[in-house]
C-alpha cells in the first residue's frame, strides 16, 4: 500500500473513532443478569457479624447494605430483600417491594429487662381533665424490683406511676397525666432504665394525643323529674369538660330549663350527646327526632329509664329487655344497682358496658352514624356514695368518649402520630340533622416555621365524608377544615423522630410482611436459613443488557495511534 | 583613684543610678504583684493565698531587677556620664587611669585629669541620671498595687469576674437572716437563723427579715399575700409580718432578677386547742337520794400551755314540758403538773343542790389554753341521775325509755345467727346449698330492719355512716366531742357490714359484726346522752293544705347553666412546668425565683414546699437536676388533683359499625321472612 493510501486509512480510522464517540451508539446484548440482594439495616445494635454471615452465605451475589431512607425500607422492586431488625427502627414498607422480604431478628442481650409491649391513650383529650395512658410491660428477671413509668411532654414530666414486680412477668400500669398546652402533642412513655438492664431499645415509645380546649356539648332532656338523670346531670355540670343544657318537664306546659335546652333540630345539631330521663314520656315526634339525631346526625343518645319502658321509645330500645328487682345491689360493671333492666341477648356490634349474671344491663349499640346507650342500672344513683366515685367516673367517661365520636364536624387522622417527613392521610366527617345537598369544604395546614398551605380534599364515598393527605414535615402541623356554614374544626398531628410503636409491634409488622411476601424469618445466628432459601431463587437468567462500546476510554489509544502514525507518514513525505 | 572632683561626680552618679534601679525595681515589683493579684481574683482564689502569691511575685521581680541594676562600677558610671554629656572620652580615660593604673607619662596623666575636671565642672548630675520619671512611675504603680490589694480585702474568695458581673448587672443579696418572735402567750423563746431555706414557726409569731445588699431596695414577695417592700434601717433592709399561714417568700433586690433573690419557706404550726377529759368517774351515774358526794377527776393538756380549767354543771329539774335548768360550777382543785398539763379534782357534794327525785345533773369540764383568740373547749358530758325514776327521763331532751328494745332486737339477731350456725355445724360449707343462703338472707333482712329503726332513732339516714364515723374526730378539733353519736354510728356501720355478710351466706363473719354492733349500741344508749346534732322532727303532710294553690302562679323556670370555673392555679402550673422542663434541659434558671414559683402554687401543699426548698438549696449540677425532677413530680401531682378524672372507658367504635349493625339486623329480619 502506498504511503498516500496508508495515510488515508489512518486518518479515516481516527475520524471514524471520533465520530463514533460523538454518536455513542447503544447495543443490546443478552447476558446473565447480576445476582443482587439488598440488606436493610433497621437495628440500633451492631450488625457487622450478621452482615458478614449473610455475605458468606451468598457467594457471588452482590449484597447491597443500606439504611432506612426517608422512613422507608430501602428495598428495590423485584430484588430479594433481607431486613436486619431489632424493632428499634420503624420503616414503612413500600408497596412496590415485590421480591421476597426476609427478616433476621437480632437477639436482645440476656439479663434483666423491661419491655414496653403496648401503650394505649385516648387520641382526643380535654385540657380541663386528666388523661390516662395504659402501659403493658413485660419484665424478665425483675422480681422484687420496681419500675417507674413516666409520661413526658417535651422534657416536662406530666405523669408517672410505679410498679413493683412480683412473680408474674407482665404488668399493666395506668399512668394519669395532664396536658400542658392545647393542640397535638407527642408524649414519650418510658420505663425508666435501671443499672444493668439488658437493652434500652424497648423502654420508650411515643404516642400522639390531641388536646382540645372546647367542652363536650350535652343536652339533658327529662320528660319528668328523674333521679337517675338528675344525678348524671349533676356529675356532668360539675366538670369543666362538659357544657350542659337541660330541660325538665314539670307539668303540662311547664318546665325548668336553660335557655338552649330544647329538643329541636337546631339544638340537636349543636349537642353531641343527649341524655334522656323518663324516656317513657317521649312522644312519637320526640322519638323520631332522636332517632334522626342518632342515625343521621351521628350523635350519642343515652336513655336512663327508671322503670320498664313503654310507649314510643320502645321502638328505639328494641325487644328483649326485662325488669329485675333485687333486695340488695349487685355489681353492674363499675356501678351497683338493685333495680335493673336486663337484655336477653346483645345485638350485632353491641358493646356491653355492664352486666349481671351474664346478661347485658348497660349496652352501647351502634346505629347508623351514631350510637344508642341504654342504662339498665335504674337505681345506680342510690349507691353512688358508696362506690368510691365510680358512678361519677363512669358517666363522665361515657359522655367524654361519646362526645369525641359525636362531634358534628370531625377530623380523624389514620394515626395520631407520624414519623418525620411521612405524609399522613386524614378523614373529615360532616354530620347534621338535615344533611345539605351540597357542601363546600376546604382545608389548610400550617406547620411550624412554614407558610400555610391548602390541602386538597376528595369525596370519601359517603355523604359528608372527605379525605385528604397532610404532607410530611419535620414539626407538628395544625390542620383546619371549614364548611360553608361556618363550622370549623382543627386538629393536629404530632410528629416524632423517635419510635412511634413498640419493639414487638415493629417486629410483628415486619414478620407479617415477610410471611406475606414468601420470605423467611430467622434469628441472628440462623442466617443460613435465610441465605439458603434465597440462594435457590437467585437465578435471574439471561437478560438483555444495553451497552455503549464507545464509552470505553481504551478507544483513545487507537485514536491517538492512528492520528500520530498519519502525522509521521506525512512528515516522512515532506508534507506539513 | 581619680582626683576628688572626678571621684565625687562619679560617686554621685553611681548613687543616683542605684536609686533609679531601686525605683524601677519597686515599680516592676509592684506591677507584678498587681498583675498576680488580678489573676488571683479572676480565678477566685482565697484572699490569704492571693496576697501571698502577689507579694512573692512582686518581691521576686523587684529583687531580680535590682540585683541586675545595683552593681555600677566607676567606669560604667563614667560611661553613663559620657553618654549623657559627651566629654570626648576624657572622663572615661581619667577614671580608667584611676581604676586600672597603667604606665602613662605623668604630664599626660595630669593633663587628662585637668581637662576632665574642667569639663565636668558644669556637669548636671541630675541630667545624667534623671530620677523624676522612675519616681513617678514607682509612685503610680505603688498606688495601684495598694488599691488592688485592698480591693479584694474582705472578699470571701468569690470570683472577681462573677462578682463584677453581678455588680455590673444586678446587685444581689449578700446575706440575710430571719428573726422569729413567737407570740408572748406561747412561752416559746425566739430564735434567729442565718440564710435559712425553711423555718417552722408557731402561728402568730412575728417574723423579721434582715437583709444585707448593695441594691437600692428589697422586696419580699409572698405566696398568697401582697408583696412587702423592706425598709432601710442601720445599714440593713428589714421587714416583718405576723405568720398566720404557711407561705413562701422570695426576696428580690431592686434591679435584680430571679437569680439574685433568696428563697424562704415559712411553715406555720397552728396552735392546737386543748384536750379536756374526765377520766373519773368517766361514766354516767345514778344516785338514789338527793344527798351524797361524787369524786370527779379532770385531765387537761395543751401543746403550748393551759390557762383555765373549770367543772360546770347543769341541773335539769321537773318533767314533761315544765323543765327548769340551773347552771353552776363545781369547785375544782387544780394541780399543775406543768404548764401544758393540768389535773383537777373535785369532791362534789350534792347536798346543797336541792335535788329531788327525777332530777338530772349534766356536768362537763371546760378548759382554755393561753391563746387569747382561742375558744374554750369542753369535755364529754356525763349525767348524774337522781332518784328511783332515773331510768325514765322525760321526752324532749332524753331518749325514750324503750331504748333497750333496740339492743334486745339486736340481741335477737345475734341469737338467731348463733342458732343458724349451730344447726349447720359439721356440714361443709360447699354442701350447705341454697337453703343455707336463704336463711342467711332472711337474717340479713331482720338485721336490716333493726338497723333502720336505729337510723330512724338517730334522726334519719346519714350520707355515709362509715364516713361519718371515720370523721368524728373533726368535731373533736376544739369544740364538742359527742362519742354517743359516734357509738351509734359505729353500731349502724357494724349492722350494715353484718347484713352484707349475711347476704353472702357468711353467718360466722356476720356474728362477729353483730356482736360488735350490740356493744356499740349498749355504749351509746347506756349513757343516755343528748344527741345534740340530730333531733328527730318530722314534718307531717297536712292534707287540708294540698291542692289549695293558685295555678295562675305556676311558671316555668329558666336559669343559666352551671359553668364550673377553671382551677385558678392550672395556668400557672402549666407555665411553671414549661420553665421547669427548660431548666431540666439547660441546667439554667434553677434559682430562688423558680423555687418561689413552685411554692406559690399552693403554700399549704407539703410536697410543693419541699420541692421548693430542694430547688433553693441545690448547689451542685447533680442536686439541681434532681431538684428539678422532684419539682416536676410535685407540680404534676398537684395539678392532677385539681383536674377532672381521666376517662377509664375507652370506646373504640368504628364509624361504620352502625351501618354494619343495621345491615345485619336487616339481613336477619329478611332471612326470617
Amino acid at each position: 500500500m502506498s504511503r498516500h493510501w496508508l495515510r488515508l486509512v489512518l486518518r479515516t480510522t481516527a475520524i471514524a473513532i471520533a465520530m463514533a464517540g460523538v454518536i455513542d451508539p447503544v447495543m443490546t446484548v443478552s447476558r446473565q443478569a447480576p445476582r443482587r440482594v439488598v440488606l436493610a439495616r433497621l437495628a440500633s445494635a451492631d450488625t457487622a457479624a450478621v452482615e458478614s454471615a449473610v455475605r458468606a452465605g451468598l457467594p457471588g451475589v452482590d449484597v447491597s447494605i443500606r439504611s432506612r431512607v426517608d422512613g422507608r425500607l430501602p428495598c428495590d422492586p423485584g430484588v430479594p430483600c433481607i431486613v436486619l431488625a431489632d424493632g428499634s427502627i420503624e420503616a414503612e414498607i413500600p408497596s412496590d417491594v415485590t421480591g421476597p422480604l426476609s427478616v433476621i431478628e437480632l437477639a436482645t442481650p440476656a439479663g434483666p429487662n423491661v419491655e414496653i409491649r403496648s401503650v394505649t391513650a385516648t387520641s382526643v383529650q380535654r385540657a380541663a381533665g386528666a388523661g390516662l395512658v395504659r402501659v403493658t410491660m413485660t419484665g424478665e428477671g425483675m422480681q422484687g424490683r420496681r419500675t417507674e413509668v413516666r409520661v413526658l411532654d417535651g422534657g416536662a414530666l406530666v405523669g408517672s406511676a410505679s410498679h413493683e414486680w412480683s412473680a408474674g412477668s407482665e404488668a399493666v400500669v395506668d399512668v394519669p397525666w395532664w396536658a400542658l398546652a392545647a393542640g397535638s402533642r407527642a408524649l414519650r412513655v418510658e420505663a425508666v432504665p435501671f443499672d444493668g438492664e439488658a437493652t434500652l431499645i424497648d423502654n420508650a415509645v411515643d404516642v400522639g394525643v390531641s388536646i382540645a380546649l372546647d367542652a363536650v356539648p350535652v343536652l339533658v332532656f327529662d320528660t319528668r323529674p328523674s333521679w337517675a338523670s338528675t344525678f348524671v346531670r349533676r356529675v356532668l355540670e360539675d366538670d369543666q369538660r362538659f357544657r350542659v343544657e337541660y330541660r325538665v318537664g314539670l307539668a303540662p306546659g311547664m318546665d325548668a330549663a336553660t335557655p338552649a335546652g330544647r329538643l329541636d333540630p337546631r339544638s340537636l345539631d349543636a349537642a353531641g350527646v343527649v341524655v334522656v330521663g323518663g324516656p317513657e314520656g317521649l312522644s312519637a315526634r320526640d322519638v323520631d327526632l332522636l332517632e334522626r339525631f342518632v342515625r343521621t346526625r351521628g350523635g350519642t343518645l343515652i336513655l336512663l329509664p327508671d322503670r320498664m319502658p313503654a310507649g314510643p321509645v320502645t321502638r328505639l330500645l328494641g325487644r328483649g329487655w326485662s325488669e329485675h328487682l333485687e333486695a340488695s345491689p349487685a355489681a353492674v360493671g363499675s356501678l351497683r344497682a338493685s333495680e335493673t333492666l336486663r337484655l336477653a341477648e346483645a345485638g350485632p356490634g353491641d358493646v356491653t358496658l355492664g352486666g349481671v349474671n351474664g346478661r347485658p344491663v348497660m349496652v352501647l349499640s351502634p346505629r347508623g352514624n351514631g350510637r344508642l346507650v341504654v342504662s339498665g342500672a335504674m337505681d345506680a344513683w342510690r349507691y353512688r356514695d358508696a362506690d368510691a366515685g365510680a358512678f361519677d367516673g363512669f358517666w363522665r367517661s361515657v359522655v367524654l368518649e361519646a362526645g369525641v365520636l359525636s362531634a358534628s364536624l370531625r377530623l380523624e387522622f389514620a394515626q395520631p402520630i407520624a414519623a418525620v417527613a411521612r405524609p399522613m392521610p386524614f378523614v373529615v366527617r360532616s354530620q347534621r340533622m338535615d344533611p345539605a345537598a351540597a357542601e363546600r369544604v376546604w382545608a389548610t395546614v400550617t406547620c411550624v416555621a412554614e407558610a400555610t398551605q391548602v390541602v386538597r380534599l376528595w369525596p370519601g364515598g359517603a355523604p359528608g365524608v372527605f379525605t385528604g393527605v397532610v404532607p410530611g414535615g419535620r414539626e407538628a402541623c395544625q390542620l383546619q377544615v371549614a364548611l360553608d356554614d361556618g363550622s370549623v374544626v382543627s386538629g393536629g398531628l404530632a410528629v416524632t423522630a423517635g419510635a412511634s410503636d413498640t419493639v414487638s409491634a415493629v417486629l410483628a409488622r415486619l414478620v407479617r410482611a415477610a410471611h406475606g411476601s414468601g420470605g423467611v424469618v430467622a434469628r441472628a445466628g440462623e442466617e443460613q436459613a435465610v441465605t439458603s432459601a434465597l440462594a435457590s431463587g437467585l437465578d435471574p437468567g439471561a437478560a438483555p443488557i444495553p451497552i455503549r462500546p464507545m464509552q470505553s476510554p481504551w478507544w483513545m489509544f487507537p485514536f491517538v495511534t492512528a492520528l500520530g502514525a498519519e502525522w509521521w507518514l506525512r512528515r516522512r513525505s515532506g508534507l506539513r | 583613684m581619680p582626683e576628688a572632683p572626678i571621684a565625687g561626680v562619679v560617686a554621685r552618679v553611681r548613687r543616683r543610678a542605684r536609686t533609679r534601679a531601686a525605683l524601677w525595681s519597686g515599680a516592676v515589683g509592684g506591677a507584678t504583684a498587681t498583675a498576680v493579684s488580678l489573676a488571683a481574683m479572676l480565678t477566685g482564689l482565697a484572699e490569704p493565698t492571693r496576697l501571698l502569691w502577689s507579694a512573692t511575685a512582686g518581691l521576686a521581680a523587684g529583687i531580680s531587677l535590682l540585683w541586675r541594676g545595683w552593681p555600677l562600677t566607676a567606669i560604667e558610671a563614667a560611661g553613663a556620664i559620657e553618654r549623657a554629656w559627651p566629654l570626648d572620652n576624657l572622663l572615661i580615660t581619667a577614671v580608667e587611669l584611676g581604676e586600672q593604673p597603667r604606665p602613662v607619662r605623668a604630664d599626660l596623666h595630669d593633663e587628662i585629669l585637668r581637662q576632665a575636671q574642667d569639663r565636668i565642672a558644669a556637669l548636671d548630675v541630675a541630667g545624667v541620671v534623671p530620677l523624676r520619671q522612675p519616681l513617678a512611675v514607682m509612685l503610680t504603680v505603688t498606688a495601684g498595687t495598694v488599691a488592688m490589694l485592698t480591693l479584694g480585702a474582705g472578699g470571701s474568695g468569690s470570683s472577681l469576674l462573677g462578682r463584677a458581673d453581678v455588680q455590673a448587672i444586678t446587685r444581689g443579696i449578700e446575706a440575710f437572716s430571719v428573726a422569729v418572735t413567737p407570740p408572748p402567750y406561747s412561752g416559746l423563746a425566739g430564735d434567729t437563723w442565718a440564710s435559712p431555706v425553711q423555718i417552722s414557726v408557731a402561728a402568730g409569731s412575728r417574723v423579721t427579715l434582715l437583709v444585707t445588699t448593695a441594691a437600692e431596695g428589697v422586696t419580699a414577695e409572698f405566696a398568697g399575700r401582697p408583696a412587702m417592700a423592706l425598709t432601710r434601717a442601720g445599714g440593713l433592709w428589714t421587714g416583718e409580718w405576723v405568720a398566720d399561714q404557711t407561705t413562701a417568700v422570695s426576696l428580690r433586690p431592686a434591679g435584680g432578677d430571679a437569680r439574685d433573690g433568696q428563697f424562704l419557706s415559712v411553715i406555720v404550726v397552728p396552735d392546737l386547742p386543748p384536750v379536756v377529759q374526765v377520766p373519773a368517774p368517766g361514766r354516767d351515774l345514778t344516785v338514789s337520794g338527793s344527798k351524797g358526794q361524787i369524786t370527779i377527776e379532770v385531765d387537761a393538756r395543751d401543746d403550748l400551755g393551759m390557762a383555765a380549767l373549770a367543772l360546770r354543771f347543769t341541773k335539769a329539774s321537773g318533767g314533761g314540758e315544765s323543765l327548769t335548768f340551773t347552771e353552776g360550777e363545781v369547785p375544782l382543785a387544780i394541780t399543775r403538773v406543768d404548764a401544758r398539763h393540768w389535773r383537777g379534782r373535785a369532791v362534789w357534794v350534792l347536798d346543797g343542790l336541792n335535788l329531788s327525785d327525777g332530777d338530772v345533773l349534766v356536768y362537763r369540764a371546760v378548759g382554755r389554753d393561753r391563746n387569747p383568740k382561742g375558744s374554750p373547749v369542753q369535755s364529754e358530758q356525763y349525767l348524774v341521775e337522781v332518784g328511783g325514776l332515773a331510768g325514765a327521763v322525760g321526752a324532749g331532751f332524753a331518749l325514750p325509755a324503750e331504748e333497750k328494745k333496740y339492743a334486745i332486737s339486736q340481741q335477737m339477731v345475734i341469737y338467731k345467727t348463733e342458732q343458724l350456725i349451730a344447726s349447720a355445724k359439721g356440714a361443709p360449707a360447699a354442701g350447705r346449698g341454697d337453703g343455707w343462703l336463704q336463711q342467711n338472707q332472711l337474717l340479713a333482712v331482720e338485721q336490716r330492719m333493726v338497723r333502720a329503726e336505729v337510723v330512724f332513732l338517730g334522726g334519719g339516714e346519714v350520707q355515709d355512716e362509715v364516713e361519718e364515723a371515720a370523721h368524728s374526730h373533726e368535731v373533736a378539733e376544739g369544740r364538742l366531742e359527742n362519742t354517743g353519736r359516734a357509738e351509734m354510728l359505729r353500731a349502724i356501720n357494724f349492722m350494715s357490714l353484718a347484713e352484707a355478710q349475711l347476704n353472702d351466706g357468711n353467718a360466722g363473719a356476720a356474728l362477729v359484726l353483730e356482736r360488735e354492733a350490740l356493744k356499740s349500741l349498749e355504749r351509746a344508749f347506756d349513757r343516755r346522752r343528748y344527741f345534740l346534732r340530730t333531733l328527730p322532727d318530722r314534718s307531717r303532710i297536712e292534707p287540708a293544705r294540698r291542692l289549695s294553690g293558685d295555678l295562675k302562679d305556676a311558671r316555668s323556670w329558666r336559669r343559666e347553666g352551671h359553668r364550673p370555673g377553671a382551677a385558678p392555679s392550672l395556668d400557672q402550673s402549666r407555665s411553671l412546668m414549661r420553665d421547669l422542663a427548660m431548666a431540666a434541659g439547660s441546667g439554667a434558671g434553677i434559682d430562688a425565683g423558680l423555687a418561689a414559683r413552685v411554692a406559690a402554687l399552693d403554700p399549704a401543699a407539703t410536697s410543693l414546699q419541699q420541692a421548693a426548698v430542694a430547688l433553693a438549696s441545690a448547689a451542685t449540677v447533680e442536686t439541681r437536676g434532681e431538684a428539678v425532677w422532684r419539682a416536676m413530680q410535685a407540680v404534676t401531682a398537684h395539678a392532677l388533683e385539681s383536674l377532672g378524672s381521666a376517662s377509664t372507658l375507652p370506646l373504640k367504635i368504628d364509624p361504620l359499625a352502625g351501618a354494619l349493625a343495621d345491615e345485619l339486623v336487616r339481613s336477619a329480619r329478611g332471612g326470617k321472612q
